[in-house]
């Protein structure tokens, strides 16, 4: 059990990765404070860990980049179960589009939560993971701010700013034994890629042009990223920070 | 529940440092363990790799070999097959370091480096590729390939212009491998390690270098084999079933810095 006796805060975890993340740190021991504006998401994540014997408690927020919410429930997390250990930030949102067409109030919007969700979450936990002594971040970027995209700026700009954001939170907290670590999902079976594909002209053909151009021919399943996740929140990675972590089928290397 | 087991690994450079450390971890999760390597003495002190684990109960054996020799290459990857029926994976771990700035490293030395560090790790990538294809998928995969890189082979490698040469070919034929056979279910990715002490004597430990890595290793501690071996074992095994072609740094910060 990787992460016995730890404590985490999964954010997006109604759905997609941080769904399957949450439940993979709760199989691993761990006590999970699930986190996402999707009750009925919440719900189903915490029941399925419950079921199987793990521990979870679940937060609405309405949004993940509003300040203060993160204090909230790592103050709450804390005093049920004793502390902060892990921090995923798995919410994310996408509203596709160049920067031609994307509104300034949507732009705005995929900032709070990608990069906002992001670093006014660390912000919350770091003073009470430096006081136990350490901690692990796991951040979520894409794919899609390193090797490129098309017609999702925001998101993909977005993205981009978090993975500098995790280098310099990985330098700025590495002597308070934090480590802070992205992983890059390529593309992975969750409702916010079956949106973005919705958005093409021809669905179908998005999908399957997508598919071709991954080495493994295929897209990933959220458990997938999720293991990515177990290894840069226990203690097996524990010299790794600052690192990206790419999930992607190999879709970087072709 | 072990995570390689019933697996079959080669191990390259296993007899010593962090390819010992592989070795120990991987035959700890359940693999049995051909270790590789032009020598069973430890660089670093203690009793041969093999007999340790042996000792302990593990399956574990050493093969003498120069992963720079195509032969020798071709021998060790047919051994393990037909002793142990299949070749599940193999880590690239052998390398040698020179300490030579471009001006003082002669033509010979140059090639004598490529030879063992990126050659040896083409000849056994071919010969377990050509092998792994022969096999049946099993969890979606014909066999693993995790290569041993550095940062150095990124960013500069201080007075060592062939290690770090070398180095990041490794990081490109890890590429090339995960993108090419991809199709075939080979999954090949490598590690970086940052600053790892190994225990070993020599220019690695000098009180300059160590000083030098201490500076450039934002985290509180330098790093150890079980480090690497436990990012060895992460790309090894089935938790790292969606991931191929990376180049995982295991450095406590050194290239983010």
């Amino acid at each position: 059990m990787k992460l016995e006796g730890k404590v985490a805060i999964v954010t997006g975890a109604a759905s997609g990765i941080g769904r399957a993340s949450a439940v993979l740190f709760a199989a691993e021991g761990a006590a999970v404070a699930l986190v996402d504006r999707d009750e009925h998401g919440l719900g189903e994540c915490q029941a399925a860990i419950e079921s199987g014997g793990g521990r979870a408690a679940a937060f609405v927020v309405a949004d993940v980049g509003t300040p203060g919410t993160a204090e909230s429930v790592a103050a709450e997390a804390q005093r049920r179960w004793g502390g902060i250990h892990v921090l995923m930030t798995a919410a994310g949102h996408s509203c596709g589009g160049t920067v031609e067409t994307t509104s300034a109030d949507d732009w705005d919007a995929v900032y709070r939560t990608n990069v906002g969700g992001t670093w006014l979450w660390a912000k919350a936990v770091i003073p009470l993971m430096r006081r136990a002594g350490g901690g692990a971040i796991v951040t979520v970027a894409s794919q899609l701010a390193l090797a490129g995209g098309r017609e999702s700026s925001a998101y993909i700009a977005a993205k981009g700013a978090v993975i500098s954001l995790t280098r310099t939170m990985a330098l700025d907290f590495a002597k308070d034994g934090i480590r802070v670590n992205a992983l890059a999902p390529g593309p992975i079976e969750t409702p916010m890629l079956a949106r973005s594909f919705a958005r093409q002209l021809d669905p179908d053909a998005a999908r399957q042009q997508a598919r071709l151009r991954n080495p493994l021919g295929r897209f990933g399943i959220p458990e997938e990223v999720a293991k990515g996740a177990r290894y840069l929140a226990s203690a097996d990675s524990s010299f790794v920070t600052g690192a990206i972590l790419p999930i992607d089928g190999g879709w970087l290397a072709a | 529940m072990k995570r390689l087991a019933g697996k079959v690994a080669i191990v390259t450079g296993g007899a010593s440092g962090i390819g010992r450390a592989i070795t120990r971890l991987f035959a700890q999760e359940g693999a049995t363990v051909v270790i590789a390597d032009v020598t069973g003495t430890v660089r670093e002190g203690g009793t041969p790799t093999h007999e340790l684990l042996r000792a302990e109960g593990f399956p574990v054996e050493f093969v003498k070999t120069d992963v720079s020799a195509e032969w020798e290459a071709e021998a060790v990857v047919r051994h393990t097959s037909e002793r142990h029926g299949c070749l599940d994976i193999l880590v690239n771990d052998a390398a040698i370091g020179l300490g030579k700035p471009l001006l003082a490293t002669s033509r010979e030395e140059w090639e004598r480096v490529l030879a063992v560090n990126l050659t040896g790790v083409f000849l056994m990538c071919r010969a377990a590729v050509r092998q792994m294809l022969r096999q049946e998928p099993r969890n979606e995969t014909r066999g693993r390939i995790v290569n041993i890189s550095s940062q150095h082979g990124m960013i500069a490698a201080p007075e060592d212009i062939a290690y770090g040469t070398s180095k990041s070919g490794v990081v490109y034929i890890t590429r090339q491998i995960a993108a090419d056979y991809a199709k075939d279910q080979i999954v090949c990715n490598a590690v970086a390690p940052g600053k790892i002490l190994t225990g070993k004597p020599g220019r690695a430990v000098e009180p300059r270098w160590i000083e030098y890595s201490q500076s450039r290793t934002p985290m509180a501690r330098l790093g150890t084999p079980e480090d690497v071996a436990r990012a060895a074992l992460f790309l090894a095994s089935d938790e790292a079933t969606y991931l191929t072609g990376v180049n995982l740094m295991v450095d406590g910060g050194w290239m983010a810095a």
